[in-house]
Parts: C-alpha cells; structure tokens; sequence
C-alpha cells in the first residue's frame, strides 16, 4: 500500500486529504469521513487504520480533513449534523477528483457520527454503491438551535426568555419546535437502497452513539414502503465495542474489532451493488 | 511516471489566493515513523529562510494541528517558509506513538529536507509538548529563534498527567478493561493506551527524564514565550523558562494573553451548545498566531 497526502480544490473549498492505494490497479474507492473531533493523523484514525485492510482487498481509500479542521484552510465556528452541505459538497468533489485520478468506477461511503450524515449525502451519486454509518444521529435538532446557529444570537433569545410571562407563553410553543424529529435526508436517503447497502453500526453504551429507538422507528417506517430486495439492503447491527463516537480514544483491541467489522461491511457493500466494482474499461 | 501517479502529483500543492501562502505535501517522509512533510511558503516569492513546527507528543497533536496549520500560514504571509510534521501510519501499520526520541528525529530530519533545498532554519516553533520537543533540539539545530506556546517543562509532570486523565477517562467509561489504572498497566504490561495513543515502558521513561530547563544549555538566540490564563497569571513552567533563558544571555519576548480558556490548550476545543457544535479556540489560535507573525517581523524590522 502507498498513501499520497494531497490538496484538493472543492470548489468553494480547499480540503488536506490523503489518498491510500493498494500496490495494483484499485478496485474500487471508499471514502471514509469523521466525526467532529481530535484527529491525530489527517482524516481520522479510523480511516488511517481502514487503509491497509482494504488496500489488500484492492480498495483505495480517501480520508478528509473537513474545511476548517486540521490542515485544511477555512475557519468554521460551529457544526451541526442537521447541516452538512457544505461538507457533503466538498466530499463529492473530492471523490469525484480522485476517482478520475485512480480510473475508478464505485465508491463505498464510510462515516462516523457528523461524518455518516456526510457519507449518506453521497449516496445521490450513480458512482455510490453503498454506506457504513458509525453511530449515525437519525434525528434532527429543534428548529431553535438551528436558527441560533443560523443567526448566531443567543442574546436574542435570552431576552425573549427573560420578558414577563415568557414562560406560560412561549412554552408549549418552544417545547414543539425543539422535540427532536427524525432527518428528512437520512431518511430520503433509504430510497438509494435500491442501489447499495446501507449499514448502521452502534456501539456501547448505545446513549453515547446517538442510538434512539424512536428514530429507528422512522427507518422502519420508510422502509416499509421500499421493495423486499432494497429493505434487505439495510442493516443495522450493535456492537460490543465502543463507543464508536470516540473510536480515536479507544484502545487497540477495540480499535481493531472495530475496524474489521466496518472492512467486512465495506467489503459487503461492493459485493452487492448491482454494478460490481470495476476499473475503468 | 503513469498518468495517475501525475495526476495525484498535482494535487501535492495549492495556493491559498487569500492569503498569499502556497503550501505543499514533500515527497519526503520524516522519522521512524515516516511522518508527513508539509510546507507553508510566501506565494510567489522567495522565501527569506524557514520555521520548522515540532509536533506534540501525544494525543493533543490532534486538537493543535489547526493551531499549526495557522502559525504556518502566518509565517508565510511574514516571507518565511514553515515546515509543519504529520504523523500517518507507522511502517507497521500502526499509529504513531507517544515517543519523544520519534518526534525529535522527526524535527532533525525536516531541517535536513529544508537544508537541501537551500533554506536556512531560523527557528523552531512549538505548543504545549511540542514546545518541550522545540525546547530539546534548539541548540543541536543551531537555530537562533525559539517560539513556544504554553510550554511543557518537565516531561514527568507531562505523562503524568497524560496517565492521570486517562485514568478518570476510564473511570467514567462503563467498559474500564481489567481494573488497571493506566500506569499500573504499564508496569505489569510495559505498555498502555493514553488516549488512543500507545505508550511503552522505554518510552515513558524518556519523557518523565526530560526537563527543558536542565536541557537548555547555550541558547543566547531569540525566544517568544507566550502563555494563556484567564486571569492574566504567568504559568510556571513559563517563568521557570523565561528566567533560565536570560539567564542563558538569550533575548527573551515572555507574554501572557489573558482567554477564559474553557480547557487547558490541547485539549478537545469543541462545546455543546444544544445540539450545535461550537468552537471555542478560533480567536485564541487568531491571536497566537498573530503574535508570533509580528515577533518573527520584528527581527526584520
């Protein structure tokens, strides 16, 4: 295996990102993305630790320092996993770029937490053949903590908090907007089932991997109205290890259960996506 | 070379039009574990000499690499050229350890890269561990600038606390592996887990050896020393340093730039605010780097 670190323009854009490449002609891509986090190395220690194992089933790997983290230019002052377009659009290019680079057909998107959201964004792309989610949050803030975000004035809703009868008031009306609901693109994204895999992976304590029995009844729900072949296409596993959230701090025997569950499933992935992996013809 | 090793070969560098700064991943790798070399330079004109930035030991590596990535770019825009180290995998496949002698070899393999492509190294820049390890090899580099950011003095103290966190790390976790506090685990098994960071026995005794101040023992070039405290207070290890360094002849810049500092620098820099994730360091990493921008233009000046 060979790794290359390279920049990649993404349009608005400029991202650090290292590419890994099995000694032959790759097979196909998996493009691994992480949380909002610490990362010692570029892309994530998951990622970093992916490389080898897929490299020896011929798969190339691509890992991303979003924009505004670690070596990538840009400055971002808060994230949220209800919004992820910025770096789903970033990643789609970068997966385009470096696609063209190694001539290859597929890509398997892999994602931690913020980073499933991204990787599930990616699944839009006739290239994708499928997803491995770590500990994906299925469902959304409150519509208050997005608009703050959006307006970045707390002070503003301080003081509507601090008029009389604010409380009486306002309450029934802020406990409905912040009850959190189930993200309309996690589960539009289902519907690519038709096209590949998605996997869900939680490990334990399953509170600490964003697990929430009330969005997985929204999953259930969505996929009650696909085909039996694409609801054979989802998966949704408990692991022993975790929590997979903080995967960079666990140690090395859950590091590598971990990462070999994810391989297989990656692995999986390619296998049963209606157009095999392939390079170029 | 084919056509995809061409193609992946253009994308070593960009310029960032911004901010007037080109940067570019070396072919050449660095240390024992093969770090990568990125480089940080004016763009579009000739640098006057080169900054080497030494990486920290462990796990806070991951909450400082923006902090570096800014201090180089701000060394650039002042003409220099900056050297930033990043670890990948190992030649065995595995993370980089906690490993002062690796980070070390690391620095003294970026300034030969940077030699043989005709630049001077000026100075060495480090935070918290990496400042012990800019602090270690100063002298051997005859480099005659220093810049640290809340210095770590004594590498004891240093993995001591490193041991202490990640015991109270395990004591929140419901999964503790065996009973083991980490430094009961390293002594029965010469090796344990910091954080996701592997440290073996050699190891920590190299570090909990090191002491800056005891190392220092000829530098009489320019040094910044900037601390951070919400109160404005000098931290020790900053004054144990500051003192020492005069006392050496050296010409000492020592500050303190007041931040409410909600955790200690190196530390996980991201706070909930509901669901949002906020990020509480971007004015503080700012205003370091500006600091050390205008302390290397005054030598200029």
């Amino acid at each position: 295996m060979r790794s290359a670190p390279l920049f990649i323009d993404t349009g608005d854009d400029t991202v650090a990102t290292v590419v890994s490449m099995p000694d032959g002609p790759p097979e196909g891509l998996v493009v691994v993305l992480a949380g909002i986090g610490r990362h010692v190395v570029i892309g994530g220690t998951l990622a970093a630790l992916l490389a080898e194992p897929l490299a020896s089933e011929g798969l190339a790997t691509l890992r991303v320092d979003y924009a505004g983290v670690g070596d990538s230019p840009g400055v971002v002052s808060s994230w949220t996993a209800a919004d992820v377009s910025r770096e789903a659009a970033a990643t789609s290019r970068a997966v385009s770029t470096v696609r063209e680079a190694l001539e290859v057909d597929r890509f398997v998107s892999v994602g931690t937490c913020f980073g499933s959201r991204v990787a599930l964004r990616l699944a839009s792309d006739p290239a994708w053949g499928g997803t491995v989610c770590l500990a994906p949050p299925i469902l959304d803030p409150g519509s208050p903590a997005l608009a703050r975000r959006a307006l970045g004035k707390r002070r503003v809703v301080e003081t509507v908090r601090s008029l009389p009868f604010a409380d009486t008031l306002l309450k029934p009306v802020a406990k409905r907007l912040v009850r959190r609901g189930p993200s309309s693109s996690v589960i539009e994204t289902l519907s690519h089932l038709e096209r590949g895999r998605i996997v869900f992976l939680y490990g334990r304590p399953l509170e600490e991997d964003h697990y929430d029995p009330r969005g997985l009844e929204s999953v259930n729900s969505a996929l009650a109205g696909l085909t039996e072949r694409a609801r054979e296409r989802f998966e949704l596993r408990l692991l022993d290890a975790g929590p997979l959230t903080i995967f960079d701090g666990l140690d090395a025997a859950a590091q590598d259960a971990i990462v070999e569950t994810v391989a297989g499933e990656v692995g999986g992935c390619f296998a049963d996506s209606p157009i095999r992996a392939g390079t170029h013809a | 070379m084919s056509d995809t090793a061409a193609k992946l070969d253009a994308l070593r560098s960009h310029t960032h039009a911004k901010e007037d700064v080109t940067e570019e991943f070396l072919e050449a790798r660095l240390g024992p574990a093969r770090a990568f070399a990125l480089l940080s330079a004016p763009a579009g004109r000739a640098a006057r000499d080169a900054w080497i930035l030494c990486p920290s030991i462990g796990q806070e590596h991951g909450n400082l690499r923006r902090l570096e990535a800014s201090i180089a770019r701000g060394l650039a825009r002042e003409g220099r050229v900056a050297l930033r180290i990043r670890p990948d995998l190992d030649p065995d496949g595995a993370l980089p350890a906690m490993d002062l002698d690796a980070r070390i070899a690391e620095v003294v393999d970026a300034a030969s890269v940077l030699r043989e492509r005709g630049l001077s190294v000026r100075g060495v820049f480090g935070a918290v561990s990496g400042a012990m390890v800019a602090c270690l090899v100063c002298e051997d580099l005859g480099v005659d600038s220093l810049a640290v950011v809340e210095p770590v003095r004594r590498g004891r103290q240093y993995v001591r606390e490193s041991l202490r966190r990640q015991a109270v790390t395990d004591l929140m976790s419901v999964s503790s592996p065996d009973g083991l506090s980490p430094l009961q685990q390293l002594e029965a098994d010469g090796v344990t887990w910091i954080r996701g960071v592997r440290l073996t026995q050699p190891s920590y005794e190299r570090l909990a050896a090191a002491d800056v101040v005891e190392a220092l023992r000829s530098f009489r070039g320019r040094a910044l020393l900037l601390g951070i405290s919400p109160t404005g207070a000098a931290p020790q290890a900053l004054t144990a340093l500051e003192a020492h360094l005069v006392q050496l002849g050296a010409s000492v810049t020592a500050e303190v730039i007041e931040d409410p500092l909600p955790v200690p620098l190196g530390e996980y820099y991201f706070e909930n605010v509901g669901p949002v994730r906020q990020d509480t360091r971007i004015d503080l990493d700012r205003l370091l780097t500006v600091r050390t921008a205008e302390w290397v233009a005054e030598e200029s000046a």
